[in-house]
This record gives structure tokens, C-alpha cells and sequence, in this order.
């Protein structure tokens, strides 16, 4: 254990003559996932995600608004990632760092490709009032690959928002809540992320944790869907990659997915 | 709002949908005298404690009060940062954050007064306990965040944060146990007030009696002193003591939970 935190690059090289990793995972298994909807209270709809030892929380908060002029007829979700000093001595307390800010873009990439919630659906009068739905992620332990867990935790969430029914006065140009009738939206599809990186520019793994993301280099990112089809494949930094190697990576996100959306429709029932 | 340029853009003005939907107000107790939760007046809510929940830190805890939700990591010791700070008595450095869904309406990212104003009563609590004379040169950081806030947050908070420095190992005098009650007329103690039993300024109080507010206690059971106060509201002198006295006792009431919390967590180790 102490050779592990010396010289941790020689001693990761040794677990990998044996085909395994410190934690006893094969390179291309992943850690155990726990999901859990509906926990916070306050919020319209929120889901607990752990992977392994990262834990993250998304809860989603439903509020109106004046749409904006190029798209009057629909509504805005805004997903916003915090990995605050909280869940690690790698960040410090203030604005959110750069890991953050590229998990948030990808976020906000991600729903806006593959449509899970039609934003037209959150529209209650066209140029006079829409929902903008604030997808709040808030990571409370970081022990690597926050973006898996992330992409689980929002669609989860989205999932399991329930919103209020609002309703426009002719007259007086008012809206009108009606706290005590609330429905969930119509989400489309289960997008499923899985993360790999690239060791020693010859070992791809899945799912890092902390102190491999540390010693390894370049991320590869792809999401694919219920229909086992690629939505959004992301490749961050690193050497050069031959083409077999990146279908093997698809190949194993495809097979990931599937055992993930498991997940949802257990949690969506 | 200020923009900012590291977050998405978000719409300038939105509104939470509670804001137009016709509530009626209802009182506090209802005939039964009971509240709306169902509870009695004098009786407390249900607590869990939980140690070591962030596995990255030091220390950390996890404390449920009713349904208000709190997590807290602390690092350190750990150098100053800038040199010139060097002090014979450590620093301790606080840092509260409601999560934005975890209010009734929408909470900002950047903190706002009222998150400064709780900081810096959970930092004194705190620092009356944490012996800072043994880290000379070294501050410590504990970091809260507020998951979901039905009532009694900042108590829930310095409950949480003192059992995550002692889950770090970081010598205190005593641990330290919070906790509130709302007044709401000369007789009527809420204890563990919910978030809508919570003393707002624009409420209006009951006739003929202006007693009205809430009342925050941080105090170290087995020392049995105390080391924050927080009152607001409008209280004749007699009834604050009667108040403090409550949130006292209900405090050293939290003790025998937090040491089995701290001491189940020891099963494991041969001692």
C-alpha cells in the first residue's frame, strides 16, 4: 500500500502484468452503482448517485420565466456542476474550477443533443411564461470520474422531477399555481455515460478512480442510449489512439449502458 | 444578479411557482394542540448521525434532523497559506453553503448575507471547543453544505461539523450540540421548529403578545457551557431565558446519540 503511494506509476505497472488494478477490478469493469430518487424534499425532483466511493447529488428546481425572443415557445433547462472543497483537498473554496466548468458544458451538450426532455413540453403560454428547470449538481465525495456519475444523477433527476400545474388567467394576465396537483414530464430516451482512460499510452481502463486519474492521461467519453446508439463521444488530451482500441471502448460503453439503465427503470417504477 | 462567466447563462428574472398560488395561512398549532406535522410542542424531531461519509476527507459526517439534511467534511491540519498568518493558535476556517434546491425557493451559488452571517456563528461556536493552541501554524478547514433545509439548519450544522472534527481527530474540548426553538407567544415553544414554523420578520405575532422568534443554542453537553447563541425576533427578557434554557436541556438530550454515533464507528479497531 505504501509502494502504491511512493511511486504509484511502477507500482500500477506491476497490478497490470496481472491483468487487475489495486482495487481488484478487471481494466474494463466498473464500480458498483447506487442510485436513490426522490430523497430531497425541497426540491422538484432529485437523485443520489454513488460510484464506488464518488457520490454526487443532483436536485432540480422548476421556476418561470419570460422565454427569450429567438425561442419563444420553449422552455431552458440549465445544468450547473459544484465540486466545492467539500469532496476533496484537489479543490479549492471560490469559483468553480475548470474540471467543473467542462463537466457543465458537457451536461448542457449532452441534453441539448439527445432532446431527454423536449423543451416544448415546458412551455405553459407561448412568449408570456415557460419553466426554466435549474439542475443543480453538487459533487459530496470525489474519488474520480465525476462525469459518469454526473450524466446518472441529472437524467435520474429529470426523471423523477414532478412540477406544479400552472395556469394563466385570461383576464388579468396572471399565472396561477396550483401546488397541490403536480405531474412528472414526459422524459425521452436513458442516455448513459462511461468514462475510460488511457495508462501509459497502451492501457485503456474504465471508470478511473482518484489516484488513477492521477497517473493516467487522456479521457475518452461516450454516452450512448437505449437503443444502443452513440450519442455524444468525447475525447480529452492524450497520444494518439488506433481505431481498434476506440471500438473497444464503444463496445464496452454499449454493454455498460445497458446494465445501467437497469438502474432507471428500477428507480422510474 | 451578477453574471457569471464560468456558469451557463441563466434567464435574469425567474420566479419559484409558490409565489402565485393563493395560500392560506394557517396558524402555527391547531386545536389539538398539535402542529402541523403532527408533532406535540415539546416533542423533538427524529435524528441520525452518520461518520465518515466523505471518504476523501479527514473527517466528515452526515446529520439528518427531521428532514433537514447536512453534510460536512473537515481537512486539516494543514499549512496556512500565506506565510505572514503564522500564529502561535491555529486557524479554523468555516464555510457554509445551502445547496440551491435545498430551500423552499431557489438559493444563488455565490453566498449571500445570510450564509455569511450563519458561517461566522458556526465559526464561533466551533472555535470555543477545537483546542487551537495545539496547532500552532496550521489551520483547519470544515466545510458544510446544507442538502435540504426544513428548520433548525444552522443547528443541524454545528451538530454536524463538530462530529466531523472529531471524526478527523482533531482535538476539542467537548463535542458541541445545537439546538433551536421558536417562541411564538409568552407559552408556546416550538422545539426543532420546521421550516415553516421558522420565525419570519413579516409574520405577523399573536395579539397582545409580541414574543416572537427563534432562538439557536450551541452548547458542549458534558462541560455544560455554552458557546453560541443565536436569537432573533422580538422577546421579553424572561421568556429569551426560558427559551435558552429549552434549547439547553434539548441539547444535552443530543449527547448519548452523538457518543454512540462517534464510538459505533470504533467497533472495528483493537484499542
Amino acid at each position: 500500500m505504501e509502494l502504491l503511494n511512493l511511486q504509484p506509476v511502477e507500482s500500477y505497472k506491476t497490478f497490470l502484468k496481472e491483468n487487475i488494478r489495486p482495487d481488484g477490478r478487471e481494466l474494463m469493469e466498473t464500480r458498483q452503482t447506487v442510485l436513490n430518487v426522490g430523497s430531497i424534499s425541497t426540491a422538484d425532483g432529485s437523485a443520489l448517485v454513488k460510484l464506488g466511493e464518488t457520490m454526487v447529488i443532483c436536485g432540480v428546481k422548476a421556476e418561470l420565466t419570460i422565454p427569450s425572443a429567438e425561442d419563444p415557445g420553449k422552455g431552458i433547462v440549465v445544468p450547473n456542476m459544484e465540486m466545492s472543497a467539500l469532496c476533496s483537498s484537489h479543490f479549492k473554496p471560490g469559483p468553480p474550477s475548470e474540471q467543473a466548468q467542462v463537466i457543465t458544458k458537457f451536461l448542457d451538450n449532452l441534453l441539448k443533443s439527445c432532446t431527454v426532455i423536449d423543451t416544448a413540453d415546458l412551455c405553459v403560454m407561448k412568449d408570456k411564461l415557460v419553466w426554466v428547470l435549474y439542475c443543480d449538481l453538487v459533487c459530496l465525495n470525489y474519488d474520480g470520474n465525476a462525469l459518469d456519475a454526473s450524466v446518472l444523477a441529472l437524467i435520474a433527476a429529470l426523471q423523477n422531477v414532478k412540477i406544479p400545474e400552472v395556469t394563466v388567467d385570461d383576464e388579468s394576465g396572471l399565472p396561477h399555481t396550483n401546488m397541490e396537483v403536480k405531474k412528472a414530464f414526459a422524459t425521452r430516451g436513458m442516455p448513459c455515460a462511461t468514462t475510460f482512460t488511457v495508462f501509459d499510452g497502451s492501457h485503456i481502463i474504465a471508470d478511473p478512480t482518484l489516484k488513477e486519474e492521477d497517473i493516467t492521461e487522456g479521457n475518452i467519453t461516450v454516452v450512448t442510449d437505449e437503443h444502443d446508439n452513440l450519442i455524444y463521444v468525447q475525447r480529452q488530451g492524450g497520444l494518439a489512439m488506433p481505431e481498434a482500441e476506440m471500438q473497444k471502448c464503444v463496445k464496452r460503453a454499449v454493454e455498460h449502458g445497458s446494465e445501467m439503465r437497469k438502474l432507471y427503470l428500477a428507480v422510474a417504477s | 444578479m451578477p453574471t457569471d462567466s464560468r456558469r451557463l447563462p441563466v434567464p435574469e428574472v425567474s420566479h419559484s411557482p409558490e409565489l402565485f398560488c393563493s395560500s392560506d395561512p394557517t396558524s402555527l398549532i391547531n386545536d389539538d394542540s398539535l402542529r402541523k406535522d403532527g408533532r406535540n410542542p415539546e416533542e423533538i424531531a427524529g435524528i441520525f448521525m452518520q461518520c465518515g461519509t466523505v471518504s476523501q476527507a479527514k473527517g466528515s459526517s452526515f446529520c439528518e434532523l427531521h428532514k433537514t439534511k447536512v453534510i460536512c467534511s473537515v481537512y486539516g491540519p494543514k499549512d496556512v497559506e500565506q506565510k505572514e498568518d503564522f500564529q502561535m493558535i491555529g486557524k479554523l476556517k468555516c464555510d457554509f453553503k445551502f445547496a440551491p434546491f435545498s430551500c423552499h425557493k431557489r438559493r444563488g451559488h455565490i453566498a449571500d448575507l445570510e450564509e455569511s452571517e450563519l458561517c461566522e456563528v458556526l465559526t464561533q461556536a466551533l472555535s470555543s471547543s477545537v483546542c487551537l493552541h495545539r496547532y500552532p501554524k496550521s489551520q483547519i478547514e470544515v466545510y458544510v453544505i446544507v442538502l435540504e433545509n426544513n428548520g433548525s439548519a444552522l443547528a443541524a450544522a454545528i451538530t454536524a461539523a463538530s462530529l466531523a472534527l472529531a471524526d478527523a481527530c482533531i482535538e476539542q474540548y467537548d463535542i458541541v450540540a445545537a439546538a433551536s426553538v421558536r417562541v411564538f407567544g409568552k407559552e408556546n415553544f416550538l422545539r426543532d421548529p420546521t421550516f415553516h414554523e421558522e420565525y419570519f420578520p413579516h409574520q405577523l405575532s399573536k395579539k397582545n403578545d409580541f414574543n416572537n422568534g427563534v432562538v439557536t443554542v450551541a452548547l458542549m453537553p458534558t462541560l455544560n457551557q455554552v458557546c453560541g447563541v443565536l436569537s432573533e425576533g422580538c422577546m421579553e427578557s424572561s421568556v429569551l431565558q426560558e427559551a435558552i434554557q429549552t434549547c439547553t436541556e434539548e441539547a444535552q438530550n443530543l449527547y448519548a446519540p452523538l457518543r454512540k454515533c462517534l464510538t459505533s464507528n470504533l467497533g472495528d479497531i483493537n484499542v
